[in-house]
């Protein structure tokens, strides 16, 4: 197990060193940030001096090396826009989208298993169409879409919640249920399946003759070998929600760091885009290794070899 | 059971959340604007877009009364012109910075120089020009340009004055903390969330709100970034903002049936032109221009595209602008009189098939996508042949920042783009598009390049009668197409006392409770 952990983080490290590597490249070639900082109407001698300030007038290998320098020492410099070290805005920003996608998750998960777990119970049953319906809908809905449909009815028509801000609980709430749909959806879709499959097995066959209580055969022995799949895209889930809230951030006006990188990239803030990259980066890593630990602990059967097979 | 547990974790995480929430109150005004600014330097207070409500903290020497068009005094009582290139400003007495320091004329002067200073290169630098101040008595103040500058006062409008202490004693600050000698203090920036102003009881305006322009009114300002309009709406709506910025024609319509909220429009500087490629083989003839600009229906993409929120016109300023030009009408719709002067041109071996590229940056004002298939469509029905190419700021800055010289002659690329002239000089406007070395420019004309550069050292009545003989030789010419200027549209609750000014400025001190 450690030396699957060391393996993986040993990964981690040479994959976000590429994505940096292609980010910093990226931001270089395509096009000139120093143009969107200054302005269509700049003279060409701003342009130079700007150039000169920001250090993108050095050569592309020079401005790699310095920047591979400091990233080692988690320095991503300071943002050509807010004048303020990158990393620190970026990390500042961390709590509002980590509450936002954790509350997203956590409404999701728990609905989405328990509306698959009921519909596999009951195949074609109306709770079963009810259930399709909602989870097509939530892999289906543009969140932007659904997200201004909210606050048109809950606080516009209502008077329920608040249309945008960061805050209590009153601005949570609908920044929290667009967020966690497109997830309820797909978990819901997966847990149904997997259920299915598991339900149909000898071995359940097999606590059902030996008279065991129905709740305890499908909610401890069925559910628990399903969760496995409903692990690997809670993982992924939690991976796309970061993509999610950009949109649910930017939309509610929810200070988090989907908002920061559309900034970023909008202003090709390289220090910024590259500190954001950084952070997401290393937030998919662990909740990757999360998610490989949490195999064990739901099916012992699981170990993980030297080589890294699961 | 399970039902519990899910109920327990979801009431455990709420308790976790932050309870930070900006609550509208009474002695609060709170206003929802699209664009956070990216840092709080006091020069960015020249525009609303890029510091908003930054005038509530820092103020400037004069500013402008919207009434009468004239320049009237701020921090500066009086001024008086030295030379050609100087005027010598009296300034206020008594007044001090939010940081407790004095304004003085050595203050303004180190303010001025270090937004001016090109070692700083702020955008300021290249939107009004170089400057340069000096005090020359404790509250006499000379500030000069390098050229004589006969627009220099108005410029002084866009020069917001910070703190010189603060750029002595703690320069890194200047791009986090707006420290000025306004009627709110600035308290707080939240990135991504708000800025938070507070009512600043040493303001040198109380009890003067002819002179000052206003007076405090609320204890607090908060300036919310919401980037979708509908949203900043909404909040309107909703009671959590007091005014919304830049809203669509369709939302305004929405408002204006509200009992809360009302909806304001006013004209803005900006006008939405067409700029042509006039070096190529086909656009170099002034028979296709014309045709061009005779072949779009403008009142009807005002009307249905942009909602009615736009005047259409002949001209690329309004008429607040020096060198506006009252008899300059716009070209008329008349696609039987456009295809007639294209058959003309093409019998005289003008390349009128030749592809026409359109194209405008996404999302550069509501509706360009349906503003730019709707004249693409017009310039078919006439015989052209037309490809639309919509653009990020990128691309765009690419197709557009280039000189007529640099221009291919087979590129015949036509942009749809909006022009702000906030100086209000006409002069501005054709350096940057007209001119034949305009950083911009895809056209040159020497008898028109000759009025220009005539009309530069000229001040008052005669420079704007030379820019106006300009302005019509560029129009009889069609240097450039026109569709309208912009209005700008804005919800504001029925709980403010507010008017809106053709300065599109959001000042705290301009609003009050309603009643």
């Amino acid at each position: 197990m450690l030396a699957y952990l060391a393996r993986r983080l040993l990964q981690s490290v040479a994959v976000t060193f590429v994505v940096l590597s292609l980010v910093f490249v990226a931001g270089r070639i395509l096009g000139d940030p120093v143009r969107l900082v200054v302005g269509i109407e700049a003279s060409e001698e701003r342009v130079q001096k700007v150039r000169e300030q920001l250090n993108l007038n050095q050569p592309l290998g020079q401005q790699y090396a310095n920047f591979i320098g400091d990233a080692l020492s988690l320095q991503f410099g300071t943002s050509f826009w807010q004048k303020v070290p990158a990393l620190p805005r970026v990390l500042e920003r961390i709590p509002a989208t980590l509450t936002l996608t954790a509350a997203a998750l956590a409404l999701a998960l728990p609905l989405g298993i328990t509306l698959g777990a009921l519909s596999a119970l009951r195949p074609w049953s109306r709770i079963d169409r009810v259930t399709n319906v909602i989870s097509l809908g939530g892999v289906s809905i543009v969140e932007f879409w659904l997200a201004l449909m909210l606050i048109l009815i809950f606080p516009v028509r209502l008077g329920w919640f608040k249309t945008s801000g960061y805050g209590g609980i009153e601005y949570f709430v609908l920044p929290a249920l667009t967020l966690c749909y497109k997830p309820l959806g797909r978990i819901a879709q997966i847990t149904r399946s997997a259920m299915l499959d598991e339900l149909a097995k000898p071995y359940v066959k097999a606590a059902r003759a030996r008279g065991l209580a129905e709740r305890r055969v499908v909610f401890v022995h069925a559910l628990k070998n399903a969760a496995v799949p409903v692990l690997t895209i809670s993982g992924d889930e939690l991976a796309a929600l970061l993509n999610g809230a950009i949109i649910v951030e930017t939309v509610f006006g929810w200070p988090g760091i989907g908002r920061l990188t559309i900034q970023a990239l909008e202003r090709r803030d390289l220090p910024m885009v590259e500190a954001t990259v950084f952070v997401v980066a290393i937030f998919i890593i662990v909740t990757n290794l999360l998610v490989d630990m949490a195999y064990t602990w739901l099916n012992p059967r699981i170990r993980f070899s030297a080589a890294g097979d699961a | 059971m399970l039902q519990r547990k899910i109920l327990l974790i979801i009431s455990l995480l709420l308790l976790l959340l932050p309870a930070t929430a900006l609550q509208a109150q009474d002695d609060t005004v709170v206003i929802a604007v699209g664009i956070e600014p990216v840092s709080m330097d006091v020069w960015r207070g020249f525009a609303e877009t890029g510091g908003p409500g930054f005038l509530n903290a820092v103020e400037q020497l004069v500013t402008r009364d919207f009434a009468s068009g004239e320049m009237v005094p701020l921090l500066a009582t009086a001024w008086e012109w030295i030379d050609d290139r100087t005027i010598q400003f009296t300034l206020r007495e008594g007044v001090s910075f939010h940081d407790g320091s004095y304004f003085n004329a050595a203050a303004a002067a180190a303010s001025i120089n270090h937004t001016f200073d090109p070692e700083n290169a702020f955008d300021l630098l290249d939107f009004v020009g170089s400057m340069s101040a000096e005090a020359v008595g404790d509250y006499t103040l000379n500030v000069s340009t390098p050229e004589p500058d006969p627009i220099l006062l108005n410029k002084m409008y866009f020069v917001p004055i910070g703190s010189a202490q603060q750029l002595m004693d703690d320069p890194d600050s200047y791009h986090t903390n707006l420290i000025g000698t306004g009627p709110y203090r600035f308290v707080e920036w939240s990135s991504g969330e708000s800025i938070t102003y507070e009512a600043n009881p040493d303001w040198w305006g109380h009890g003067m709100m002819d002179e000052a322009g206003g007076e405090v009114s609320f204890q607090r300002a908060v300036y919310r970034f919401l980037p979708e309009d509908q949203v900043r709406t909404a909040a309107v709506q909703a009671g959590e903002a007091h005014i919304a910025q830049y809203i669509t024609p369709e939302q305004c319509a929405e408002v204006s049936m509200s009992d809360s909220a009302r909806c304001e429009s006013a004209a803005s500087v900006e006008t939405i032109f067409i700029r042509m490629d006039t070096n190529s083989p086909m656009l170099g003839d002034v028979r296709v221009r014309r045709a061009l600009q005779l072949g779009i229906d403008k009142d009807l993409i005002i009307e249905t595209i942009l909602g009615g929120t736009a005047t259409a016109t002949g001209q690329i300023v309004n008429d607040t602008a020096l060198g506006h030009n009252p008899d300059i009408m716009p070209y008329p719709y008349d696609p039987e009189e456009a295809a007639a002067l294209l058959e003309a041109a093409a019998a005289d071996g003008v390349p009128v098939d030749m592809e026409i590229t359109l194209g405008a940056r996404i999302a550069v004002m509501p509706g360009i996508d349906e503003t730019l298939q709707a004249i693409a469509s017009m310039w078919g029905d006439i015989g052209l042949n037309v490809s639309v190419e919509f653009f990020d700021p990128e691309g765009f800055g690419q197709v557009m920042l280039v000189n007529i010289k640099d221009v291919p002659e087979d590129r015949n690329f036509v942009a749809v783009h909006l022009h702000g002239q906030e100086l209000l000089d006409y002069h501005i406007s054709y350096r940057f598009y007209f001119s034949c070395d305009g950083i911009l420019s895809v056209y040159c004309n020497e008898e028109a390049e000759a009025l220009w550069n005539a009309a530069e050292p000229l001040a008052g009545a005669e420079r704007d009668a030379t820019l106006q003989q300009l302005n019509q030789v560029a129009h009889d010419d069609v240097a450039s197409g026109y569709i309208g200027h912009l209005d700008f549209s804005y919800a504001v609750s029925n709980a403010l006392d507010w008017s809106l000014k053709l300065d599109h400025r959001l000042q705290a001190k301009e609003m009050s409770p309603a009643g």
